[in-house]
């Protein structure tokens, strides 16, 4: 289950919607900034693949509002070794 | 504390280490060691592959195998961030459809066999020895890459003209950069921007033309993104182009004019400068002189005034069509001339034209009018679409009429100069440039070229007019070599296929948009026999020099020889580049040894002639006394700023007398119109390595149309329908996407796509500029017909060779 730290950029006026709709998420949660910055919050998000996380993405970046997705952190540990598991899998079918 | 499980954890670092990055204050307080005892227990720190912007990441490795990658917070390219497709990038590595083996075949018609290392490179040698000694120097060629690393273009262009005299070395960013790279030599009399992305924070009015960034340099944008969201009111974002993009979101104004009408927009913006008396007159008394024509002559500041007087904003914006209006193209002028600083940031749109030089003579101009160079927040910034054009092809010598370190080739002095530095006999080097992209691969066309070595780039995609050229590259009396990680459109026309290590796989300097270099080290071994490319031409270099029994070719590679490939000997041939060819040239880089780089997050920004010097990053700004240590050095008198690029003899900026021109192929009632192609934000160029990775392939499996709502209803066009798109040259079927993208009259289709129905290159025209020979990708006349309801389309890559 790979896991990566995002930071989500939006309008300011956006703020509260764009969070609301980030926290119904599954697998996404929201860090948002307990200071004055308004228009952007962490986000970490968990999911069986790195193609879930980036359907999340997408999903993110479609919300009404939302200008950038950027991503600064990923861990992949466990999907290599499950890609691994697979490959040996398929190795010994 | 309560106990955190392994993946909490996993999280809470994730958290903090992206509020760290942004300086957000989340309210989580660092768990100590603990947080990251599931980390990696190795950063390998490097650069990303796959676009221009240079942002620097770092692999986690555990046990030697890549766990994690992370940005690199102190990095001043992207400060931590990365986009999607930098971050999936890893997926590369290993990939099951690696190429592992070289692969053999004497005719194209046959299927390849596996051969060795050593049969490989004997193969190669003697055809390229047997073709050098049959039809001549001229009848071999190297085309190569802006994402080669700068070793390698180095080397193999040292190969092709020390060791076999020719200057047919070429390479991709002929296709991207070459307008750009004119443009800069007749403007501001040498090579590359003066400023670079540190002036997005200081800059107040951001410029955008011709450039999709949000999609094509998503992290550069970002920075210019939050600059606007930070000051809402203080910075203006005016961006200009047909299409409208994700890059028009965070637009003031969005100027959508005709494909091919920049050259007027551009000209009646001076215009309105000079009208409105915003121009610096100083600025201009200082360092500036007026140029018209192919001789240069100079011209008064009162002949600019006359000819410029041909472009009022009312018949510009008649020109110009789409949304323009005389009163907006004065706005825009003034928030431009007025702004405390501004900055413009242009790419294909600007440089794949027929008159991309004067394009991009026409953006300096504004600059230099207005005086807004050298000063914080304030330069004319082409952003480099490659990650290497700049570092490796443009200052390493990688194209036919350049030599390393900004030397012409056919400058008796400079050649010279570069043959003494190699300890070759003078005259070794040819003084005649070699074939351009398009004339290169017409050579090919006409049989003039029996051998060529394309290394990192997959031209049957990427030329224009593809279908052109393919056949000659499918000449069976054409023998081709193809390095590469993946099978490509072009291992299809190949003879001899070469597997190569990956980025991380190998060490080497990439070269970004702001003069930066930046080193990426060996983090993993490459798998089954791939190898780095250096050791590849070394190995090759050894060979030729016995087939064709000449020392000369041999002493090319003499200082490289027995050094181990990780490290050691990309390490031999930076030092030799650095520390030989580029002292006392426009981009010293002496100070930017390997030691020094592996020592900075990020890189060193030329010039940078001393270690000292580059430990402090370089130079944030060419030609400014105090920053810019050559600026220093050459100058002539005690301004302030010293243009002393090796072009201009006057030692000043010129501001170009350039009239307007439209496309080479404008829409009649045949092909009534416009085509336009891109990229989008998943994809990078020919989709080789993006396409095979799953997330970025399922996220956009196929390239699509964009119809304009208007045209879509006017020709029943509805999302999804199989439209076909026909020009002159060739055809696509593709699926239409319905969206106020293009403007009336235009089509868009993205490029990466590997399927023949829907390789766009086959439509577009290979009509190119006569002064950088860049071809005009951007614009063609195309007709465009509804073929049917939506049809099933599969996802499509070349998976074997
Ligand atoms: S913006 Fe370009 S260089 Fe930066 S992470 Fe994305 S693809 Fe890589």
């Amino acid at each position: 289950m790979p896991i990566g730290g995002f930071v989500v950029s939006f309008l300011p006026d956006k703020a509260h919607e764009v969070i609301g709709s980030l926290r119904d998420i599954r697998g996404c949660e929201v860090h948002e900034a307990i200071e004055e910055k308004a228009d952007s919050a962490v986000v970490v998000l968990e999911a069986k693949t790195s193609g879930d996380i980036e359907d999340m993405v997408e999903g993110i970046k479609a919300i009404d509002g939302v200008l950038s997705v950027d991503l600064a952190y990923l861990n992949i540990e466990d999907e290599i070794k499950e890609n691994k598991n697979e490959l040996q899998k398929l190795k010994r079918a | 504390m309560v106990a955190l499980t392994r993946r909490e954890l996993i999280k809470r670092t994730a958290a903090l280490t992206v509020a760290s990055f942004c300086g957000i204050n989340i309210g989580l307080k660092k768990g100590g060691s603990i947080a990251h005892a599931f980390d990696a227990d190795k950063w390998v720190r490097g650069s990303c592959r796959l676009c221009g912007a240079g942002c620097r990441v770092e692999l986690g490795l555990k046990n030697g195998k890549p766990v994690a990658l992370r940005g690199v917070k102190d990095s001043r390219t992207n400060y931590g961030y990365l986009c999607m497709k930098g971050m999936l990038f890893y997926k590369i590595i290993h990939h099951p459809d690696r190429l592992t083996k070289p692969l053999y075949r004497k005719n194209k018609s046959e299927p390849f066999k596996v051969v060795s290392w050593d049969k490989a490179i004997k193969i190669a040698a003697k055809e390229f020895a047997a073709s050098v000694k049959q039809y001549g120097n001229n009848s071999v060629a190297y085309y190569g890459s802006g994402q080669a690393l700068t070793e390698e273009t180095y080397i193999f262009q040292k190969v092709m003209r020390a060791g076999l005299q020719t200057n047919n070395v070429e390479g991709n960013p002929r296709l991207c950069m070459a307008s750009a790279v004119s443009g800069y030599l007749t403007s501001f009399g040498a090579d590359e921007p003066i400023g670079g992305y540190a002036d997005i924070e200081k800059c107040h009015c951001f410029f955008i033309i011709g450039s999709n960034m949000a999609e094509a340099h998503p992290v550069i944008f970002r920075r210019v993104m939050r600059r606007k969201l930070d000051n809402p009111d203080k910075v203006k974002v005016i961006n200009a182009d047909p299409r409208v993009s994700p890059t028009s979101r965070i637009a003031d104004v969005h100027i959508q004019f005709k494909p091919g009408t920049d050259l007027a927009l551009l000209n009646a913006m001076a215009y309105a400068i000079i009208d409105e008396k915003l121009y610096d007159k100083d600025f201009i008394d200082k360092y500036t002189t007026f140029r018209v024509g192919k001789k240069k002559k100079e011209v008064s500041f009162g002949v600019y005034k006359r000819h410029i007087m041909k472009y009022s904003p009312d018949k510009a914006a008649k020109i110009c069509g789409g949304n323009v209006t005389p009163d907006m193209i004065r706005e825009v002028a003034r928030m431009f001339a007025k702004s405390p600083a501004a900055m413009t940031f242009w790419t294909m749109g600007i440089n794949q034209r027929v008159r991309g030089v004067w394009a991009n003579n026409l953006i300096h101009n504004l600059h230099i009018l207005t005086g807004q160079l050298c000063k914080p927040g304030a330069d004319s910034l082409s952003l480099t679409g490659q990650p290497n054009a700049c570092g490796g092809v443009r200052e390493g010598g990688g194209l036919c009429h350049i030599l390393p370190a900004h030397r012409l080739v056919k400058i008796d002095k400079l050649r010279h100069q570069v043959e003494d530095l190699w300890g070759i006999p003078r005259g070794r080097i040819p003084p005649k440039p070699g074939y351009h992209t398009v004339a290169m691969f017409q050579a090919v066309n006409d049989g003039k070229i029996k051998a060529i070595w394309i290394n990192c780039t997959s031209p049957v995609q990427s030329l224009p007019n593809a279908d052109k050229y393919k056949k000659g590259l499918q000449r069976e009396d054409c023998f081709v070599v193809v390095t590469d990680i993946f099978p490509t459109r072009t291992t299809e026309v190949a003879n001899l296929v070469l597997p190569a290590a990956f980025h991380f796989e190998k060490t080497g300097v990439y070269g970004c948009t702001e003069r930066r270099s930046q080193l990426t080290l060996k983090a993993v071994d490459p798998p089954g026999e791939a190898r780095p490319e250096v050791w590849i031409v070394r190995e090759w270099a050894l060979r030729l020099a016995d087939e064709l029994n000449d020392p000369v070719i041999k002493k090319a590679v003499e200082p490289f020889i027995g050094k181990e490939e990780g490290y050691e000997l990309p390490k031999a041939i930076w030092d030799e580049y650095t520390q030989k060819l580029t002292k006392g040239r426009d981009n010293d880089l002496r100070g930017a040894t390997y030691n020094v780089l592996k020592r900075l997050p990020d890189g060193v920004q030329w010039p940078a002639p001393t270690e000292e010097f580059a430990l402090t990053g370089g130079a944030v700004k060419k030609f400014v006394r105090g920053i810019d240590p050559l600026a220093d050095k050459h100058a002539k008198n005690s301004l302030p700023y010293q243009f002393y690029g090796p072009a201009h003899k006057d030692k000043r900026l010129w501001v170009w007398l350039r009239p307007y021109k439209g496309p080479a192929e404008a829409p009649d009632s045949s092909y009534p119109v416009f085509l336009s192609t891109g990229r989008i934000i998943d994809h990078w160029h020919t989709a080789s390595m993006t396409g095979r990775i799953p997330e970025l392939m399922s996220a956009n499996p196929y390239a699509f149309v964009e119809v304009n709502p208007d045209d879509a209803s006017r020709l029943g066009i509805k999302p999804g329908d199989m439209v076909l798109v026909e020009s002159r040259r060739g055809k696509n079927v593709l699926p239409a996407r319905v969206v106020e993208g293009p403007m009336k009259g235009m089509v868009f289709v993205y490029w990466h796509d590997q399927h023949e129905d829907r390789m766009i290159n086959r439509v577009t025209k290979d009509a190119f500029d006569p002064g950088s020979k860049e071809p005009e990708f951007k614009i063609c006349a195309v007709r465009i017909k509804r073929l049917s309801g939506p049809k099933p389309i599969k996802p499509f890559l070349v998976n074997s060779v």
